[in-house]
């Protein structure tokens, strides 16, 4: 029996950061790690935001073969089955607005997780944490109620005052703690990749820096195809359709789901312009939960990453939330290693912290975004805002099929008959609004006011406050 | 599994080594819904005199997902990990 000051399992990147952290605040530090090495297990398309590279300026200096930076993104609408054809589609660079400097160069940076997931285990060695590949975490081993330990398949028995379960989705470390037996249908989509090999010089010309990609059909959940330097991942079905719940009710496989929306003409397309070869078929789920999950600690245990259910519910990005939850969870071992309490309410600190930091407040109004996604899943809806958006898009002014006069005089009818489909938006967006900005928006609404009234007055009318 | 056009079963890669049995199903608590044939992205699972049949071949097909054991509500499957250092392996996840 060996003795640390925290025993990590799972070396991905929550796991690598709570152990790099630790090792750097001096403390003894083992990471255990199922796979051949760190990444193996990992199945998505995975693109870091520049989120990491504010919160982890190490990230700065990291170059790998298969990054590719995302200056652009662009969604795609298109027609139901059977056509499947681009309706609308957007391309959109980094608002100017958005408060750091990384946020506002880039949206992402995509690469292969083997090569991530290898550099942070790598570094968090370098700062003095041990790491055990091929060993599977098969218990934990308990004391006064609290977690100080866990036993492998090999019948090893490692001991810490404290452990951090960072072994994803489907984590057996919180079952073994007691914190849940399983995530429930309404909180984990089911999603399918396929992956392709590119030449990058074909990427390098069709794609450049517009590497994250979406398409999006009526009936369809919505399908991300992500460039790296030399390969493509065309993944899905995208979080409305693949929510296990979602699949009782519409008794949908997502394999098949992926596969038919990769026929489509305008994917197809793409791969044909990269000239890009089947190379690898995956299969993963990923925790999509609407509230902050607060069941991830007990005595002397810790959850982070997928299996503290901590991934954003729009994007699906789910590996800085790791990384961040990763780093709070092993700070807060070291305070109660130096306090010398473990227990259940010292552990609660890091749930605390964890829900008032970034990671938690993209679950803000959780509950109401869900219902937008949902909303807009539906077939009928979304093809009513695609009607909207190209409608208004090719009468505005881009238009050569009729003379300009005629079509722009179209805009007030176009709105009013969409009146129903922009109330019905403004239903659900209008509680996001208040939860997310309650307070800016009754000051804007105030002022707004305060504007008419003086108007009011400057033209001889009345207004009521 | 219909409605597939390449052979993506093809483009999966295993490591060595015995998996072990990571999958287990009970079949006195399965009350035959299908839902772990619908959510299968290996088409592993069929129903068979209303009651759902795990392929035998499984270890060599399964993609690890878990959405078997994730849908099932009557806890008629259980799912844990692949004995260390085995089973798929993921070079461009």
């Amino acid at each position: 029996m060996e003795s640390y000051d925290l025993i990590v399992v799972g070396a991905g990147p929550g796991g690598s950061v709570a152990a790099m952290t630790a090792a750097e605040l001096g403390m003894k530090a083992l990471m255990l790690e199922r796979a051949n090495y760190p990444g193996e297990k990992n199945a998505s398309g995975f693109a870091l935001s520049s989120k990491g590279e504010r919160d982890f300026p190490f990230l700065k200096e990291v170059e790998f073969p298969s990054m590719r930076i995302g200056r652009r993104t662009q969604a795609h609408f298109l027609s139901p089955p059977p056509e499947m054809e681009e309706r609308f589609s957007m391309v959109t660079a980094t608002s100017r607005r958005i408060s750091y400097p990384e946020g506002r160069d880039y949206f992402v940076k995509t690469m292969y997780r083997p090569e991530l997931d290898r550099y942070l285990a790598e570094r968090a060695v370098r700062k003095g944490a041990e790491l055990r590949l091929k060993t599977l975490v098969t218990g934990m081993v308990w004391e006064a109620g609290k977690v100080c330990g866990v036993r492998t398949e090999g019948g090893e028995e490692y001991r810490a005052p404290v452990v951090i379960g960072a072994d994803g989705v489907m984590s057996m470390t919180a079952r073994m703690a007691g914190l849940r037996e399983k995530f429930g249908r309404d909180e984990v989509v089911s999603l399918c990749t396929v992956d392709y090999a590119v030449p990058k010089e074909r990427a390098d010309a069709v794609i450049h820096e517009n590497c994250f990609q979406t398409y999006f059909a009526p009936g369809f959940g919505g399908l991300y195809l992500i460039v790296m330097a030399d390969g493509v991942h065309v993944g899905g079905p995208g979080v409305t359709n693949s929510l296990v719940s979602r699949a009782v009710r519409k008794r949908i496989n997502p394999a098949k789901e992926v596969l038919q929306m990769i026929n489509c003409p305008p994917i197809q397309r793409q791969l044909t312009a990269l000239d890009a070869r089947p190379r690898e078929w995956q299969a993963h789920m990923l925790p999509w939960m609407d509230q902050f999950n607060r069941r991830i600690y007990t005595g002397g245990f810790m959850l982070v990453g997928d299996a503290a259910g901590v991934p954003e519910p729009l994007w699906a990005e789910g590996v800085w939330q790791a990384m961040y939850s990763g780093r709070l969870a092993a700070e807060t071992a070291h305070e109660a290693l130096q306090e010398g309490d473990t227990s259940a309410s010292s552990m609660q600190r890091y749930c605390d912290r964890l829900e008032q930091s970034p990671v938690g407040q993209e679950f803000i109004a959780g509950v109401q975004l869900r219902q937008l996604f949902e909303m807009l899943g539906d077939p009928v809806i979304f093809d009513e805002a695609t009607d909207l958006l190209v409608d208004l898009s090719n009468n505005m002014l881009w238009n050569c099929q009729e003379p300009k006069a005629v079509s722009i005089n179209r805009l007030f009818p176009i709105l009013f008959e969409n009146l129903p489909l922009l109330m019905g938006m403004l239903r659900v967006y209008a509680p996001i609004l208040l939860e997310t900005g309650g307070d800016s928006l009754r000051k804007r609404i105030e002022m707004i006011k305060g504007v008419a009234a003086m108007v009011a007055q400057m033209t001889g009318g009345e207004v009521e406050a | 599994m219909e409605g597939i056009d390449f052979e993506v079963k093809e483009l999966v890669y295993r490591g060595e080594g015995d998996t072990g049995d990571f999958i287990s199903f009970d079949p006195g608590r399965c009350d035959g819904c299908g839902l772990c044939v619908k959510v299968c992205s290996a088409g592993l699972w069929s129903l068979r005199e209303g009651k759902a049949r795990l392929a035998p071949r499984y270890r060599e097909l399964c993609l690890e997902c878990a959405a078997c054991w994730e849908i099932c509500a009557r806890g008629a499957v259980d799912f844990s990990y692949p004995a260390g250092g085995t089973g798929v392996t993921i070079r461009f996840g």
